[in-house]
């Protein structure tokens, strides 16, 4: 992507920075709630931002798919109805994303907006939207983003992105941010980032070696093609018995997966009044299948955890040509039961 | 007093000989200080995982997993949720003295057969708490524990630290008052010291004390957390409802949405449904994905339930629940 310009911001600046961005717009950035928890959330003050996150535990889907949104509300008197659609969105921030949560957007883009129906409040807060990746040197061990082919200094489907510059992420020694701006959204930030320097030549320098290193970390790739054809084939075997025999269905791999997108469509009405609401749901939950009769196609954890790794591995390569998994390792992260996903994708190469 | 054995080999015997079809143990996870259930299927199971393996393929794996047994401070999944499973297979689980009391539960709710149930017990002092530790280490990858008396050794991006095993473990096992298993056919290891504890730790007293207002705040904090995956509730051995109430839906009485009233009304149901059941292992603090800590409104209920009906949840699986009973002598009218 062609970079428009390049500022350099100084860490101990970075609160002037964030502040400058949360003029006029609503911030999600990495930040660490009072039990120390790395998560994304809305900042209520630019300190919030915590540079030294690796990957949050709550990723930054809530930007464009919040846990619940109201989709319009009503009244209802004398037997008519007011319908009321919701505000438009207020132009948003999404800061700090890791190019993994970066690739997650591109996968909930290509969903939200297939034809023949684009999903109207996903594209209204997405185009509301400025996306500001962050690049990171160092990977937490439970990511695996680089098997899948990301690298994390990759600023591509962004508009600005940062490159952490002196020192390793893990000892917290960066001292400086490069802000790349690479798209007119990144631009239309000119009042944030305007009073920074532009980077100099050993700036350039050090953000390409950055980039080289990262590049030159060659990793075994995963090989997407052998996992999708395998699971092609493997609808009815066996090897799902062992696989969901540990998960406890619980839908904690799901609401913190970043590119989990599934919802369920609620009433929420009190006396006269009422909103149409659609709220996270999961594969993972009996009920997401359960039908009005009272059939359930997907009876037992077996169907619904093969569901989940169809989902990720086969059905999304096969419709958008994109795993829908980004390696970020959340899930890993959270599973009660350890229920491993790189261990399950190794079992499916594995078999025969 | 149950025989003292050998883990893995009581496991092999007991799969090789077909006295049980599956033996639900642990295994190391692929995160450091973490364990993993491990769920073997033995030759003579009757809905084996893997049917369509050749014989000696069957008993590799079962060889190999077998071997992959461990039990220690990682181990800190009540395994005893997944008897559920396993209901009319005679099934062998590793049980912590806190797990034993939810198979005391289920027997008393008559949700096991004790014919079916090969009980390992497992005597221990407490499991590590992995996210204080990273909290503690300042990393996130805290590996390699190792245990010198009352100290553990940690070791974080190259250095090694000493802590206190009382700060290294979770809340739940530190105000353990049931170390050892009270119901078990085998035991892996000797008994260990229980340590005298107040009948009510100091934080409860302050919560007891406490206005209110403060007792608000505090609940709504907790419950602003929850995102509602239920974790606590898949992984909880008291919550086996076939519908939740929670997944009802004609009509609905849950709502879903992240207005903390949700969530609130959840967890108070959940709540009045384990009074009188709850044994307090803490599965459902550790499996939360958002920290919510659940465990000091188990332990309100828990001290209530002792306080009014002396009576410990899953200590004596011929004992009559409480909450579950009544008697003609009861001192209120209303229930005679």
């Amino acid at each position: 992507m062609m970079t428009r310009e390049i500022r350099i911001i100084p860490l101990s600046e970075m609160p002037a920075f964030v502040g400058a961005l949360m003029q006029g717009h609503k911030v999600l950035a990495p930040t660490r709630n009072d039990d120390g928890l790395c998560v994304f959330a809305w900042l209520a003050a630019p300190e919030q931002a915590d540079w030294t996150c690796g990957i949050p535990q709550v990723p930054p889907k809530q930007a464009f798919l919040p846990r619940t949104e109201i989709l319009f509300t009503y009244h209802r008197e004398k037997g008519r109805e007011t319908i009321t659609p919701p505000p438009a969105p207020e132009p948003q921030i999404a800061l700090g994303l890791h190019p993994c949560d970066v690739q997650a957007v591109k996968v909930l883009d290509a969903v939200f907006s297939a034809e023949p129906s684009p999903d109207q409040p996903y594209l209204a807060r997405r185009a509301a939207t400025t996306l500001i990746g962050r690049g990171f040197t160092e990977q937490d061990p439970l990511v695996f983003c680089r098997e899948l082919g990301i690298d994390p200094m990759d600023n591509r489907d962004c508009d600005a992105f940062l490159v952490p510059l002196a020192g390793g992420q893990a000892e917290h020694t960066t001292s400086r941010m490069a802000l790349e701006i690479l798209t007119d959204k990144g631009v239309a930030l000119r009042l944030a980032y305007d009073g920074f320097p532009k980077a100099g030549v050993e700036d350039l320098a050090a953000i390409a070696e950055a980039r080289k290193q990262s590049a030159a970390r060659g990793v075994p790739l995963l090989d997407m093609a052998v996992i999708q054809r395998r699971l092609e084939n493997i609808f009815n075997s066996d090897l799902w018995n062992r696989i969901h025999e540990p998960c406890v269905g619980c839908g904690a791999c799901a609401f913190l997966c970043p590119t989990c997108h599934c919802f369920d469509i609620q009433e929420e009405v009190m006396g006269q009044d009422g909103a149409r609401v659609r709220v996270w749901d999961t594969c993972q939950f009996d009920l997401f299948t359960r039908h009005a009769s009272g059939h359930n196609p997907r009876l037992s954890q077996k169907e619904r955890s093969r569901q989940r790794i169809m989902h990720k591995f086969s059905y999304g390569v096969g419709k958008f040509h994109i795993p829908f998994c980004v390696g970020c390792g959340r899930c890993i992260a959270v599973c009660p039961a350890h229920n491993d996903v790189r261990q399950i994708l190794k079992e499916i190469s594995d078999f025969k | 007093m149950p025989k003292q054995v050998d883990l893995k080999t009581i496991a092999r015997d007991l799969l090789t000989k077909g006295k049980v079809e599956v033996f639900i143990g642990y295994q190391a996870a692929s995160l450091p200080l973490a364990a993993a259930p491990l769920i073997i299927h033995g030759a003579k199971d009757s809905v084996d995982a893997s049917q369509s393996m050749a014989p000696d393929a069957e008993r590799d794996m079962m060889a190999r997993k077998v071997a992959a047994l461990i039990f220690d401070d990682r181990c800190e999944m009540n395994l005893v949720n997944y008897l559920h499973k396993f209901k009319d297979r005679k099934t062998a689980v590793v049980v912590k003295g806190c797990d034993s009391r939810s198979v005391v539960g289920l027997l008393q709710e008559k949700q096991v057969d004790r014919k079916n149930l090969v009980i390992i017990g497992a005597p221990c002092r407490g499991v590590v708490d992995r996210r204080h530790v990273a909290k503690l280490m300042g990393c996130d990858a805290s590996r390699e524990v190792d245990r010198e008396g009352e100290h553990f050794r940690f070791q974080c991006a190259g250095s090694w630290k000493r802590v206190k095993v009382a700060d290294a473990i979770y809340t739940a096992c530190r105000e353990c008052q049931v170390h050892n298993p009270v119901i078990a056919d085998y035991w892996i290891g000797a008994p260990v010291p229980q340590p005298d504890l107040p009948e009510l730790t100091a934080e409860m007293e302050a919560l007891r004390k406490a206005s209110p207002d403060h007792r608000w705040t505090r609940f709504h904090k907790e419950m602003s957390k929850c995102i509602l995956c239920y974790a606590c509730r898949n992984l909880c051995p008291a919550c086996y409802c076939k519908t939740c109430f929670a997944d009802a839906c004609k009509p609905k009485w849950v709502g879903r949405t992240d207005d903390p009233s949700d969530a609130m009304l959840f967890h108070l149901q959940r709540l009045m449904h384990l009074g009188g059941r709850c044994t307090g292992c803490g599965a459902c603090v550790r499996g939360c994905p958002m920290n919510v800590d659940l465990r000091l409104y188990n332990d309100h209920l828990r001290s209530h339930v002792k306080q009014e009906y002396g009576f410990m949840a899953g200590m004596d699986s011929a004992v009559h629940p409480p909450l579950a009973m009544y008697s003609m002598g009861d001192c209120n009218e209303f229930i005679r």
